[in-house]
This record gives C-alpha cells, sequence and structure tokens, in this order.
C-alpha cells in the first residue's frame, strides 16, 4: 500500500514538475476554456431569464469540453514523446500509474476550472463563488477524470484520439453531467443541502464506482 | 455453445422468418386499432418499437457479460459472442430509435423525448457504436478485444447511474408523459400480439448472434492461417 | 454483389418476404379507407415509413454479413493459392 502511494505521488509530482516548468498543458487547457466560454457568450443574449436557465448547462458544457481536451493529453503526449514506455517498464505498479495520471489531470482541470469562476462572471453575471458549486465541481471533475483517463489510455494508442475520447467517454459519464447541471441549478438558486445534497452525494457514488473500475481495467488496456 | 452448427443457424433462421410471418399477420390484421390519443394505425410500430428496444437491452447484458468473462477466463469464444452481440445489438437498438422517433412524432409532435427510457438506449446506443470504433482503431485483434471488452464494461456500470439520473432530471423538468401503452390493462389481443412480437425477435436476435459468432470464428481462422503463411 | 450471385432459392424466399411486408399494411390501409377512417388522421405514411426502417434495418445487416461471408470466402481462396504456390507471396 505505501509503495504504491509513493509511487503515485512520484508519478503525479513528475507531471506537476512538468506543467510548473513548461506549462503546456495547463495554458493549451485554460485558452481553449476562455474561448469555449467566450463563444457561448456570443450565442446567448445574457439576459436573467436566459442566464437562470441555461447558464449551469453552458457552464458545464464548457467544462467537459475542456476536460476532454485536457485528458486527451494526459497519455497522447506520454505516448508521442515516447516517455509512455518508460513510464511502463518502471517498477512501478500500473494501478499507480493511474492513481498519478489521474490526480494530475484532476489537479490541471480544477485550476482552469476555477479560473473560469471569474470569466463566467463577466460575460453571464453568473456568480460561481458558491461553496456548493465548488463542491460540486470537485466531486463532477474527478468523476470526469476517473473515466477520461483510463480511455485516454485507449485512445492515445489510436491514429483517431481526438474522436474517440469523447466517443467513449461521453456516453459513460452523462449521469455526472446530468447531476452536475441539475445540482448546479440547485445551488445558485441558494438551495442549500436540500437540492443539491442528493445529486452530490450521486456524483460521489458515481466516482467512487468508476474509480475503482477504472483502476481494475488499467491493467487490460496497457496490456500489449 | 462455441459455434453453433450450420443446420442448427439455419434452423433458427429460419424460425425466424417464419415467426415473422405470422408476426406481420397478427400486427396488421389481429391486432386491435388504437385509440386516437395513440395514434390510432401508427401505434402498430409499439410491436416492432418496444421489443426491438428490450432486445437491444438484452444483447447489451450479453455483451457485458461475454466481456467480463473473457477478461478473466481469456476464452476466444466469449469475445466472439461479445462482438456478434455488440453488433446485432446495435441494428436492434437503431430500429428502436429510429421507430421511436417515428411513432413519437404524430402522437407528440416531437421527433424525441429524453424519458428514462429514450436516455439509456441512446447511451448504451452510443456505447456500442463506441465499442465496435475502437476494434477498428485498435493496433492487434488481441488489444481491439481487450478495450472493446473494457468498454462493454463500464457500459455497464453506467446504466443504474444513467437511469437514476434521467428518472431525476425527468421528474424536475417534464409533466410525466405516460408512455403509448403504458396505460391501464392491456386487452388480450395487444397482449399477444406484444409477446409474439418479443418472442420473434428474439428468436431473431439469437439466430443473428449464431451467425455472427461462426462468421467471427471462420474470419479468426483465416487470421491465423494468414500468419503461418506469411510466417 | 449483383442479383445474378444471388441463388434461386433465397431469391424465392426473398420474394416472398416482400410481398409478406408489402401486402400486410396495404390490406390495413383498404381495410382503413374501407372503414372510412381519413388516412391522414390515422398517420398511415409514419406507419409506413416505420415499418420500412425495421425492415430496411435487419436486411442491410443481413447484406452486410453476407457481403462478409463473400470476403471471408475469397480470403481463403487466396490463402489457397498462396499455399499452392508455396511461397509467402505478400511480403
Amino acid at each position: 500500500m505505501k509503495s504504491y502511494l509513493r509511487s503515485a505521488v512520484a508519478v503525479y509530482a513528475k507531471d506537476m514538475r512538468l506543467e510548473a516548468r513548461t506549462k503546456e498543458t495547463f495554458s493549451a487547457v485554460l485558452a481553449f476554456a476562455v474561448i469555449v466560454a467566450f463563444v457561448f457568450g456570443f450565442a446567448f443574449d445574457p439576459s436573467p431569464t436566459v442566464v437562470a436557465l441555461v447558464g449551469p448547462g453552458i457552464v458545464w458544457v464548457a467544462y467537459v469540453f475542456t476536460g476532454i481536451l485536457g485528458m486527451n493529453r494526459t497519455f497522447a503526449v506520454e505516448r508521442d514523446r515516447g516517455t509512455l514506455e518508460g513510464l511502463l517498464l518502471a517498477p512501478v505498479g500500473r494501478e499507480a500509474i493511474y492513481a498519478g495520471k489521474l490526480a494530475s489531470t484532476t489537479t490541471i482541470m480544477l485550476v482552469v476550472e476555477v479560473l473560469l469562476y471569474p470569466v463566467f462572471l463577466v460575460l453571464f453575471e453568473l456568480n460561481l463563488f458558491n461553496i456548493w458549486f465548488v463542491l460540486i465541481t470537485i466531486a463532477a471533475t474527478v468523476g470526469f477524470s476517473a473515466v477520461g483517463t483510463l480511455f485516454s489510455a485507449i485512445a492515445a494508442h489510436t491514429r483517431a484520439r481526438e474522436i474517440l475520447l469523447p466517443l467513449l467517454f461521453l456516453p459513460i459519464v452523462l449521469p455526472v453531467i446530468i447531476g452536475a447541471v441539475a445540482s448546479t441549478s440547485a445551488a445558485l438558486a441558494g438551495d442549500g443541502w436540500d437540492g443539491v445534497g442528493k445529486w452530490l452525494q450521486f456524483i460521489v457514488a458515481f466516482d467512487l464506482v468508476f474509480l475503482v473500475l477504472s483502476s481494475w481495467a488499467f491493467d487490460f488496456v496497457l496490456e500489449e | 455453445m462455441g459455434t453453433a452448427g450450420l443446420g442448427i443457424r439455419q434452423a433458427l433462421l429460419g424460425l425466424a422468418a417464419l415467426l415473422f410471418l405470422i408476426d406481420l399477420y397478427l400486427i396488421f390484421q389481429y391486432a386491435p386499432t388504437a385509440s386516437e390519443a395513440l395514434g390510432l394505425q401508427v401505434q402498430r410500430i409499439f410491436y416492432f418499437h418496444v421489443p426491438s428496444a428490450l432486445l437491444g437491452m438484452i444483447s447489451f447484458a450479453v455483451a457485458a457479460t461475454a466481456s467480463v468473462v473473457y477478461l478473466t477466463k481469456r476464452g476466444r469464444k466469449w469475445d466472439r459472442i461479445a462482438w456478434a452481440s455488440a453488433e446485432v445489438g446495435t441494428v436492434f437498438f437503431t430500429v428502436a430509435i429510429g421507430t421511436g422517433a417515428i411513432w413519437a412524432k404524430p402522437v407528440w409532435q416531437t421527433w424525441w423525448v429524453w424519458d428514462v427510457n429514450g436516455t439509456l438506449t441512446f447511451m448504451l446506443w452510443l456505447v456500442f457504436i463506441g465499442y465496435l470504433i475502437v476494434r477498428s482503431y485498435a493496433p492487434t485483434v488481441e488489444r481491439g478485444s481487450r478495450w472493446a471488452a473494457v468498454v462493454a464494461i463500464f457500459g455497464a456500470a453506467a446504466v443504474p447511474f444513467v437511469y437514476m439520473a434521467a428518472d431525476w432530471w425527468e421528474g424536475l423538468h417534464t409533466e410525466r408523459i405516460t408512455g403509448p401503452g403504458a396505460s391501464g390493462s392491456m386487452q388480450s389481443e395487444i397482449f399477444v400480439t406484444f409477446m409474439f412480437s418479443l418472442v420473434t425477435f428474439l428468436v431473431l436476435f439469437i439466430a443473428l448472434v449464431a451467425e455472427r459468432t461462426a462468421q467471427r470464428g471462420v474470419e479468426e481462422s483465416i487470421e491465423e492461417l494468414r500468419r503461418e503463411v506469411s510466417a | 454483389m449483383n442479383i445474378s450471385t444471388i441463388s434461386k432459392r433465397t431469391r424465392i424466399a426473398i420474394g416472398i418476404a416482400l410481398v409478406a411486408i408489402l401486402a400486410l399494411p396495404t390490406t390495413v390501409l383498404a381495410a382503413t379507407s374501407a372503414a372510412n377512417e381519413i388516412p391522414g388522421e390515422s398517420n398511415l405514411g409514419f406507419l409506413l415509413v416505420g415499418e420500412i426502417i425495421v425492415w430496411a434495418g435487419f436486411f442491410a445487416y443481413a447484406f452486410y454479413m453476407s457481403r462478409k461471408t463473400n470476403d471471408l470466402r475469397r480470403e481463403i481462396d487466396d490463402l489457397r493459392a498462396q499455399l499452392k504456390a508455396g511461397a509467402p507471396s505478400d511480403l
């Protein structure tokens, strides 16, 4: 167990150090997220009634597309640079690699998502600085990452990774998207635990199930 | 269960064809015309639509189960069954979605409703398509089989979550639409026709999966031979 | 795949199927107009399209499968020829 944690942290730390130095993935993902937000800003008339109706949907569509971009890079970059073999040859259990990758992807996505709060505020008068929304963001992002990191490992080995990841990933995380949008509506309407609680528990349950499942499946996916 | 012989497969196909002829008679002559609220004649699509959707679900269950067995026991035949089930299931789901839309338009004036069944059917259809596409993009058949199995298992694991989420979402956002055919008790003619349709589609499912599984067996033998010849 | 490659038995079977598929709904149509129901109200157009979807779906899959079988047969002949020639010819 201790070596598992140590290995996972090692993988995570390597990714974070790389990001801190190059800011490659982070800047690409952040730029994309801002662009998506702006496109929605042009597409929708941000009157209060409209925003109340479609705001949560817009936020989560933006986050999901951004997430897809980020998750694709998780393994695609490793594969293209040839560092994936090195990672697999290291005396590190596959579950630990998965955990480390999961953690680094989630971290980048969470940072970008939080950085988008002021953008949404400016474009849509949508105030996301809400404790419930933060919790929802964390839970949903973990869910997306859990599934996306695994499918990214699959997609990275194919020629069609840009289309394969979203195709595989979206049907599976559909419940998280539904839950995130519904609970965001409740959170922004000020419903507190009454409106948000049920959905939050639901997303967390999803996270737990798919963290375990993805960890188990990771080995099969990487097997030659 | 490995590969059914030619005789059995042909018998199954023949049986399916025969059942279909009888089914057509039942659907168009025996079953009564539905009420105006259900769309009068177009309601007869129900006898194609619901069995197709149900068989799609069954084929998903078969594919997912075979996938689990394949990953744990590694027998080639499980992969064959899973693949065949996925292909046939995709056809059934496509028919279900198509007929669902055609039925919905005149009755509810909309092509699609995101109710629980619709959402689940659509989502599983997408999972199946991903399942098939992953195989064609995999670098080797072995990896393709494994990746596809993972996809199927993930799809199955997501089903209860999709069901719950869609159910709650429907409760929040739409007045409950009582689906056509969900009202009260069924007349005996409707029930008989429906059950017969269900059996017909089930036999068709088994016949098609048996055929496709056998075909996969032949494909695998050829792949093996090719490897030997060019070795 | 052209018509002449389909065996006579298969052609007869397909013929029967088409007759059944087209005849039965047509009789419903006839009965409907006889009973003075207005076709538009009973949505017969939609019913027909629905039925076509069902049959197109399954026939398409059946054709896909028989085309696969043909391809497989050709590959087997290919391999047999290669074996006879004695050399691995596709290197």
